[in-house]
């Protein structure tokens, strides 16, 4: 925890920074009624500045050096597959389509990562990507994506 | 570009679905798809009820032979669901709900094209009107009462309407102009809003669309005090304007229909006869233009190009010197 | 009496076989909106609005005002069950209920929730009936000064949602402030933080990103475990899933205070059941004897804010009725509704349309009582959900956030924001970060902005106007109370507690 803590303390400072600098740059801090569109956004970066202080002051006092903050082994593994896969969904939705796009998708992790057999994985695979294109496109009328196959 | 094509030969020779639609652009009139109609706002504004009034009279007369779906594509006040049309280019199954925003996008850098560049202006259906409102308890009777006290202690009254660099905020700029006043403009976020300040006694007077308002007067909650129109508005004849007043300018939202560029002569000439039946209907005249005491139009073509035009301009000077162009 | 003529008037025209039948696919549908990511009950209502076209006005009401009531119990479903917020209201709801379904307790939460709905709705309906003209009286007194002064209130409750590690807690409210300030500011009419980007004017949307913080985060804090502990099985027949005595005790009050708050804040112009269930969770919180059980699945963290949301559902109509002013999206759709039925609501529609108006009400009782029907009856199925094993169970929430995420908006932006805030999410639950603290802070932040510069404008006295007016001053009195005596007593605690120890 200590590690993380002092990361995110810096991160939160760089953003901090950032985000004043942005404010004080292009935003009014005070207009003809009073406070202007940066004023805010300064005052925010200020408290953000404190608090990260005092987040990275407790972390480099800090004795225990507490918990990993990087998932490690099998964990990391398994988080990375799961981010990866969605991120790859989100990416290709415009090109697969919603329905293609999401039973690929859960064929994926499901005979990948959690080595389910495969009539589980089409079942499952394909009969959700079928009814939640059904109930969106059908009866909510959401316009999916839909790619280059047609749904 | 090469692997998707491939894909899409792939596709169709499996499915069946695909081969259908592909074939559809082939043969016969248009439509030959169904018609997707985007709302750029989130459910419930003017074009929301605009755009679903027009598809309810289409469908329940059948004048379309393919599906028309209406869908809000929200954000960036419009800009997201009109730089959507923008990118169908040449797709003439999309089109939109048309606001000032189609011209004033373009000049805050909001929208990547107006009606001349990247959208296809298909009818301009009405005219809503502006108006400055009072409570009925208001000391200001009438709109010579409003600048007088305006003119006696400059920067005090309020005047409330809905955003910044929005229509309201500039008509509260014209009345300023052309009276030779000086109000303090509150911004609320919605026209709802505008109007609960309004009776709450929070502001002096408000930037109303006669159907937000309209209900209010008939209760005797509230009064209009001048409409920015050229003429009188036909169900509303006791609202003076301010030009006959002596403060002249004019100042309105326009409503319509607008599609992509290069739609193609046969879907722009569809939609201008649909849309002109629809307008001339029963319940056009009834259900939207009178309950929302509209003033009908029904500009295509140059004349519907001419009056962006002509907005365009105003905008372009308007809001350079509300100093919201930035270079 | 007038009254009970015109509720016997409304009744007759409620329980014809017709309008039952509409007030029932209403609360079925809402059901199933609310419990939908992504879809909420505006969209919903924009998508029946053209089925009631062929209906009487008041059929129409009827239908549309169930499904606005159904869709605040659906919602309730998957934040429970699956962390995952079904539509705004209900986001709050997740810190406890989830917790509670971990724990084997999700049936006595769907449960309370149901009954502490039903309870709030039934009253906020008696409200609605017998006080709408002076309650409406009562919210336009809410000018921006009273405004900023509740938000302010609201805002120093966040206090409460912070968690174990106060720092951390207070860094990601300011991390919500900052996120609600992106988007058009519309009373200078700049794009702050937008990068350029069209898809950013608008600003951060709240739903995308409480899907992507409880669900997603969730999910992917769940699936780093490799043999994940599995949820608690508790027996789901129906009496189990009714909540024990001792539930009851711990929750009667909540209802109480969330039905008023909820009523209160639904009726007042921009605010809605959304900040109302909010408030309810974190004065909950305030007045426990036992706070520190509060996101660990305390059942009063769900009665609260469920009784909250329904009550302000109910207060939202309120403003529309009696003023033709719509108070929230929903009752804008509604009110479109209304203009296309041929109706122009405003304050004369009570006099010149009784029986619409006393239809409506009417119908919102029967549908409460419909919906506590169907909600109780069909827990055990709900919870049968939770018996899927979680390798299963896991990608198909990912698809559930992925889908309503995008069909917000119908654009694939939101469902980037929501994995952008599910990573996030992740890091947050991990490092002891507040969620929950965020999210508030991103919807009150811009209210309060807003708020603040709107009385500034209006002043002639600066500030000084909070002090002018009675509610605002009031309010503000609270807000400085909030501040000032958690501190005072930590002062005195130092200063002279310590010294007659030593």
């Amino acid at each position: 925890m200590r590690q993380a803590d002092r990361i995110a303390a810096v991160l939160l400072l760089a953003l901090a920074a950032g985000y004043g600098a942005v404010a004080i740059r292009d935003y009014a801090y005070w207009d003809a009624n009073g406070p202007g569109s940066g004023f805010l956004p300064v005052w925010l970066a200020a408290a953000l500045t404190g608090l990260g202080g005092l987040l990275l002051v407790s972390a480099v006092r800090a004795r225990d050096p507490g918990p990993a903050p990087v998932p490690r082994g099998h964990g990391a593994v398994r988080l990375g597959a799961v981010l990866a896969a969605t991120v790859a969904l989100v990416a290709l939705l415009p090109v697969l389509g919603m329905a293609t796009g999401t039973a690929l998708f859960l064929a994926v992790l499901l005979r990948g990562l959690e080595r389910h057999s495969w009539p589980v994985t089409l079942g499952v695979a394909v009969g959700t990507a079928t009814v939640n294109w059904a109930v969106f496109t059908w009866w909510l009328r959401v316009p999916f994506p839909t790619g280059v196959l047609g749904f | 570009m090469l692997s998707r094509r491939a894909l899409v030969a792939t596709a169709l020779v499996l499915t069946a679905t695909a081969t259908v639609t592909l074939t559809g652009f082939a043969q016969g009139k248009y439509p030959t798809r169904p018609i997707e109609v985007v709302v750029p706002y989130a459910p419930g504004g003017g074009t929301d009820n605009l755009m679903r009034m027009i598809v309810s009279i289409i469908d329940e007369n059948k004048w379309s032979p393919q599906p028309i779906t209406v869908n809000n594509r929200a954000g960036g006040s419009g800009a997201v669901g009109y730089n959507y049309l923008v990118g169908k280019k040449g797709n003439p199954h999309v089109v939109a709900g048309a606001t000032p925003f189609v011209v004033s996008g373009k000049i805050q850098g909001r929208i990547n094209a107006n009606h001349r560049d990247g959208m296809t202006i298909l009818m301009i259906v009405a005219v809503d009107e502006l108006m400055l409102s009072v409570r009925s308890d208001s000391p200001y009777r009438t709109l010579e009462d409003f600048v007088k006290a305006a003119k006696a202690s400059p920067a005090k009254l309020t005047i409330g309407g809905t955003g910044t660099n929005t229509e309201d905020h500039i008509f509260t700029h014209l009345f300023e102009e052309a009276a030779g006043i000086k109000v303090k403009y509150v911004p609320f976020n919605s026209g709802g809003e505008v109007t609960t300040a309004l009776l709450g006694g929070h502001v002096d007077a408000a930037v109303e669309n006669p159907n937000e308002v309209i209900a209010q007067v008939e209760a005797g909650k509230a009064r209009n005090l001048a409409v920015a129109a050229e003429k009188r508005m036909a169900d509303a004849k006791d609202v003076p304007t301010f030009a006959e007043k002596g403060y002249t300018f004019y100042w309105n939202q326009y409503r319509g229909v607008v599609g992509p560029a290069d739609m193609g002569a046969e879907a722009v000439r569809w939609w201008q006869e649909t849309l002109k039946k629809v307008v001339t209907s029963q319940r056009w005249q009834e259900a939207y233009i009178k309950k929302n005491l509209l003033t009908p139009t029904d500009w295509t073509g140059d004349e519907a190009n001419k009056y962006l035009d002509g907005l365009n301009s105003k905008y372009e000077k308007v809001l350079a010197n509300l100093g919201a162009i930035k270079k | 009496m007038d009254l009970l003529h015109n509720l016997a008037l409304g009744f007759s025209i409620a329980l014809t076989p017709f309008n039952v039948l509409m007030a029932m696919v209403g609360v079925t549908m809402g059901t199933l909106i609310g419990a939908l990511p992504g879809v909420g009950p505006a969209s919903g209502v924009a998508l029946l609005l053209p089925l009631t076209f062929g209906m009487s006005p008041t059929s129409g009401i009827i239908m549309l005002s169930a499904l606005y009531a159904g869709s605040m119990y659906g919602g309730t479903i998957t934040s429970v069950l699956i962390n995952t917020p079904g539509e705004s209201a209900s986001v709050v709801t997740c810190l406890d209920g989830h917790q509670m379904a971990l724990r084997g307790r999700a049936g006595p939460a769907l449960g309370m929730a149901a009954i502490g709905s039903f309870l709030a709705g039934s009253v906020g309906v008696v409200l609605l009936m017998g006080m709408a003209p002076l309650l409406a009286r009562w919210a336009l007194s809410f000018g921006p000064p009273e405004t900023f002064a509740l938000m302010l209130l609201g805002l120093t409750t966040v206090t409460g949602l912070t968690g174990d590690h106060a720092v951390k807690g207070y860094i990601s409210m300011v991390l919500g402030l900052m996120l609600s300030m992106i988007g058009i500011d519309i009373v200078s009419g700049d794009a702050r933080y937008t990068a350029g980007l069209p898809d950013m004017l608008d600003g951060v949307d709240f739903l995308p990103v409480a899907i992507g913080l409880f669900g997603m985060g969730e999910v992917l804090v769940g699936a780093e475990q490799a043999t994940r502990a599995e949820i608690l099985h508790g027996r789901y027949g129906l009496r189990d899933v009714l909540p024990s005595a001792a539930d009851w005790v711990r929750s009667r009050l909540a209802i109480v205070r969330g039905t008023i708050i909820g009523f209160l804040v639904g009726v007042l112009p921009g605010a809605g059941p959304t900040i109302a269930s909010f408030l309810a969770y974190t004065v909950e919180k305030k007045l426990s004897r036992h706070p520190e059980e509060f996101g660990q699945g305390a059942i009063e963290g769900v009665a609260a804010p469920e009784s909250a949301n329904n009550a302000g559902s109910a207060g939202a109509l309120v403003p529309m009725l009696t003023l033709g002013i719509p108070g929230s999206a929903t009752t804008a759709v509604m009110m479109g509704g209304l203009m296309m039925w041929g109706l122009r609501p405003g304050p004369l529609l009570f006099e010149k349309n009784p029986d619409f108006v006393w239809g409506l009400i009417a119908s919102l009782y029967l549908a409460n009582v419909m919906l506590l029907v169907l909600n109780v009856a069909f827990i055990p199925v709900f919870v049968r959900a939770l018996r899927v094993p979680y390798g299963i169970l896991m990608p198909l929430i990912i698809v559930f956030c992925v889908t309503g995420a995008y069909s917000l908006n119908n654009r694939v932006w939101d469902v980037g924001q929501m994995l952008v805030f599910g990573v996030l999410g992740y890091a947050m639950k991990k490092l002891d970060y507040s969620p929950a603290a965020l999210t508030l802070a991103l919807v009150l932040g811009p209210l309060a902005e807003r708020a603040l510069r709107q009385s500034l404008i209006i002043s002639d006295v600066g500030i000084l106007i909070l002090l002018q007016r009675p509610i605002a001053a009031t309010l503000t009195a609270l807000a400085l109370a909030a501040v000032a005596v958690p501190v005072a007593r930590a002062v005195w605690r130092v200063t002279v507690r310590r010294p007659a120890a030593a």
